[in-house]
């Protein structure tokens, strides 16, 4: 029980992070600073070249000591011009990191929640559907969601990226990617909670509610959709990581939301070209951004009691 | 009962290719109604460039047959597919089977040898976790672990360290794409046959065995390995997807010539018979892997009666 | 003899010729021969009237019962019921507690068929304690959740009540009790009973008529006591041979 509260504080955490990273970060994300390209990540010294303690921390910019200034102009933190401060260093452009990563953390997290609502939507309505209904509907749902199952995943959502526009702004672009993500994954839970309907609607009170005469839209919300509840729970952790990274997979591939907003595969992608990270580790960051989010999921999913 | 046995074995087959024939019918309407669905199409692109005349692009349209309506052109598509031609890249201007036999012959090539890797080097690992105590939680807890770890970080650490150390041939070779797709896959084959192991081991039959006096080496040889055998065929089966899942990415990231980065290439330009053809492909690589991995399971476990 | 029996006041449900036939035949298993469940009942059933169905299992008994409750449908024959509304016949299932969503309380469960102001005099009615209607289906013993499924089935103003093995579960004193409690409802509410019993055990001490039902059809039929001294069939006789409790006479 503690590692569960342990991982869903670390998931607060991280998710409250992103959520004020306006506040947070001390740059837009956009903003290049044209004159600090691949600026390594500056180190928060408490101590100066003489051994002295000082109270408000500092960083180096251009050799010069900047202390941070904390809570002004809006800003959690923030150095006085003309000094930088670059926490997880600058990309090609000259942008800060740091500001990249939580702002980029909102595309990224927040597509995977969205994208994980919008498939459950989907699979609790079709599932409950052909559950509940049974008949034609029940054929017709189920031989569709074999159909989507009978391809690997990403072979699938490549080929429904395929046919939509490439290159929109990015708001337009981050929604068809929750779009993409959420409808190519009905087909799983949809399975899954048909299954669920069919069995509690054999139970001995759904047919006492029928014997007196209570309306479908009843017996469903009181009698079946309780019993969808838990197993939607249980979904939602699972696919919650993994739709994060099919979100992060597609900006890496080009084809989720592009430059110049920030998201977290965008910001991996520059990897690909060899040599890039030996030379500029920190431009992995993103991933260990990436790392514990998957992990805390992947966590909760083996310790929640609801688990099978 | 064994001549019976035959003759269902023999139905089932003939059954689950049927099914996979339609599954397969399902797949590529499924495409071509994406395509539709989609706005613009190959041409859309140089209808806007001033130098191509709109009767110029009216003729190409009409030479490729994008001009049809979509039934017909889905028809002439399942025609032509059934003889192994599956339309004319519209990039390359070649046949897209010519494009794609290769490339999935590599992309087989690079899943088959990734999943022999996976077993060869899980299962003894499994079942050494499943004898040892503490060592064998450690290796446990480490495949969780690792379990979390994305194929795409694992992909561009891999080629980070095949640059730095120059222990794998560059680009194009199958060793580092193979032992990097084998080390997504290893953690569950060596979580899921420590935890067969352990299940058949303290089953009352190897208790009775052993209490029987049969040496330990007979036993597991006999008894365990083929009792663990049959929950490793169906994990086998069922992550058949994910592996070609992963497939994609890791031929993208590492540079292997599979199917990946042709269908990525494929994405970007809108080549729509290459799109079809790669997908349409992937799904037939997955009927067959599970149809492998059912026939692989009745073969070893002969309780299993094919269900009507 | 499947005829109908005559009683003597008007009848409130009249069944005749009622059959029904499972097949489990389906696209690639040809299966066995369809199994008749019905094969031809027709019975009378009046007002204040208890009449009993006795058989071994898979005589048919429930499906008749699903067939009169309006849960499945007869392949032919004709159910005739005098009151208009469907909702007048309940059925008490073999389990009662299973009949009771678990998450809900006492409150809900009663008030379920729409009859919020009523919980009160229907708990009391059933034995139940007023100020039990707060509390979880799960707090209540096995003995009380009959006796909820009861209440509930109260609240739809019945004038047929089907009890397919409904005491089957309790034990002997609670069914003493059970039985106390619906003969006394049938005073007060002029309740007809349909009882299912796979043996003579408390059909016999409590039916007005015993239908003895074998293979989908009725054999005999007759009240008690001149069932037990002047038996027909076969089947009857095995019946009698079994009963726990003795004979009643």
């Amino acid at each position: 029980m503690t590692r569960l509260w342990l991982v869903a504080l670390t998931l607060a955490a991280i998710h409250l992070a992103v959520a004020l990273a306006g506040f947070i970060s001390p740059y837009d994300p956009a903003e290049q600073h044209r004159d600090y390209p691949f600026e390594p990540p500056m180190a928060v010294h408490f101590f100066d070249s003489g051994g002295n303690f000082h109270l408000r921390p500092f960083v180096f910019s251009a050799g010069r000591m900047y202390p941070l200034q904390v809570l002004v102009n809006g800003k959690l933190f923030q150095v006085e011009e003309p000094g930088h401060v670059f926490l997880l260093g600058t990309d090609a452009f000259g942008r800060d990191q740091f500001s990249r990563i939580l702002h980029g953390g909102r595309v990224s997290l927040g597509a995977g929640l969205l994208a994980t609502l919008l498939t459950l939507l989907a699979g609790l309505i079709l599932g409950s559907v052909a559950g509940f209904y049974g008949g034609w509907r029940d054929t017709v749902l189920m031989r569709l969601a074999e159909v989507f199952l009978a391809l690997p995943w990403l072979y699938l959502l490549l080929g429904v990226r395929a046919f939509l526009p490439l290159s929109l702004d990015p708001v337009r672009t981050f929604l068809l990617t929750i779009a993409v993500i959420g409808v190519v994954g009905w087909a799983r839970p949809a399975r899954l909670f048909r299954g669920i309907v069919l069995s509690a609607k054999e139970r001995e009170y759904v047919y006492a509610a029928r014997g007196f005469g209570a309306s479908s839209l009843h017996i469903f919300s009181w009698h079946i959709l309780p019993d969808l509840r838990s197993a939607a729970l249980t979904q939602a952790t699972l696919l919650i990581p993994q739709y994060i990274l099919a979100e992060v997979t597609l900006s890496f591939l080009g084809l989720g939301v592009g430059e110049p907003a920030p998201s977290w595969g965008g910001m991996l992608a520059p990897l690909r070209e060899a040599g890039m990270l030996t030379s500029h580790w920190w431009l992995a960051m993103p991933a260990f951004a990436l790392l514990p989010v998957v992990m805390c999921y992947y966590a909760a999913i083996s310790t929640s009691p609801s688990d099978r | 009962m064994r001549a019976g046995g035959d003759s269902v074995l023999i139905r089932y087959l003939a059954r689950r290719a049927l099914h996979a024939v339609l599954l397969l019918f399902g797949v590529s309407a499924l495409s071509f109604a994406l395509v539709d669905l989609a706005p613009g199409d190959y041409f859309t692109d140089a209808r806007l460039n001033p130098r191509i005349s709109s009767e110029t692009v009216a003729g190409l349209r009409g030479e490729y047959g994008l001009d049809r309506p979509l039934p017909v052109r889905y028809l002439r598509w399942l025609r032509s597919a059934m003889a192994g031609d599956l339309g004319v890249s519209l990039a390359y201007n070649l046949p897209a089977s010519a494009l794609l036999a290769p490339r999935a012959g590599n992309t087989l090539l690079l899943a088959s040898s990734a999943l022999a890797l996976a077993w060869l080097a899980g299962v003894p690992l499994g079942w050494w976790a499943a004898t040892r105590k503490w060592p064998g939680r450690i290796l446990s807890f480490a495949a969780s672990a690792a379990l979390t770890i994305p194929e795409l970080l694992m992909a561009v650490m891999a080629s980070i360290v095949a640059v730095r150390t120059g222990w794998f041939p560059a680009g194009g070779h199958l060793a580092l794409p193979a032992l990097v797709l084998a080390a997504g896959s290893m953690p569950v084959v060596i979580r899921h046959t420590r935890a067969a192991v352990l299940e058949v081991v303290d089953s009352p039959f190897l208790v009775a065995a052993r209490a029987h006096g049969i040496s330990e080496g007979r036993l597991v040889f006999r008894y365990v390995l083929p009792a663990a055998a049959n929950p490793l065929i169906s994990l086998a089966g069922l992550s058949l997807g994910t592996l070609l899942s992963a497939s994609l990415l890791v031929e993208v990231i590492l540079g292997w010539p599979g199917l990946g980065p042709l269908l990525l290439e494929a994405v970007y330009a809108r080549d729509v018979p290459v799109i079809v053809g790669s997908i349409v492909i992937s799904a037939v690589f997955l009927m067959l892997g599970s149809l492998v991995a059912d026939v692989a399971l009745y073969a070893c476990d002969p309780r299993i009666r094919v269900e009507a | 003899m499947t005829g109908d029996f005559v009683t003597s006041p008007e009848p409130i449900l009249r069944v005749s010729n009622l059959t029904k036939t499972y097949s489990k035949r389906s696209w690639f298993s040809p299966g066995g021969p369809p199994k008749a469940a019905l094969n031809g009942i027709s019975f009378n059933l009046s007002e204040r009237e208890t009449l009993a169905f006795v058989g071994p299992s898979g005589a048919g008994k429930s499906t008749l019962v699903r067939c009169i409750a309006g849960r499945e449908r007869p392949d032919s024959g004709d159910i005739w019921f005098a009151g208009e509304d469907r909702r007048a016949i309940q059925l008490i299932p073999q389990d009662p507690g299973t009949s009771l969503n678990p998450r809900l309380t006492a409150l809900q469960v009663v008030s379920e068929p729409g009859a919020g102001r009523r919980v009160p005099e229907l708990l009391s009615m059933v034995g139940l304690p007023v100020e039990s209607s707060g509390a979880k289906v799960t707090a209540f013993s096995g003995g009380q959740r009959s006796r909820l499924a009861l209440a509930r089935a109260l609240a739809c103003d019945p004038r047929i009540l089907i009890l397919d093995e409904s005491l089957a579960s309790l034990d002997l004193p609670v069914q003493a009790q059970m039985v106390n409690l619906l003969l006394d409802l049938q005073d007060r509410l002029g309740l007809a009973y349909i009882l299912i019993a796979h043996d003579l055990g408390i059909a016999g001490h409590f039916a007005d008529r015993i239908a003895v039902i074998d293979e989908g059809r009725i054999v005999e039929e007759g009240p008690p006591v001149e069932l037990f001294q002047r038996p027909q069939h076969p089947r009857t006789r095995s019946l009698i041979a079994c009963a726990p409790g003795g004979i009643p006479c």
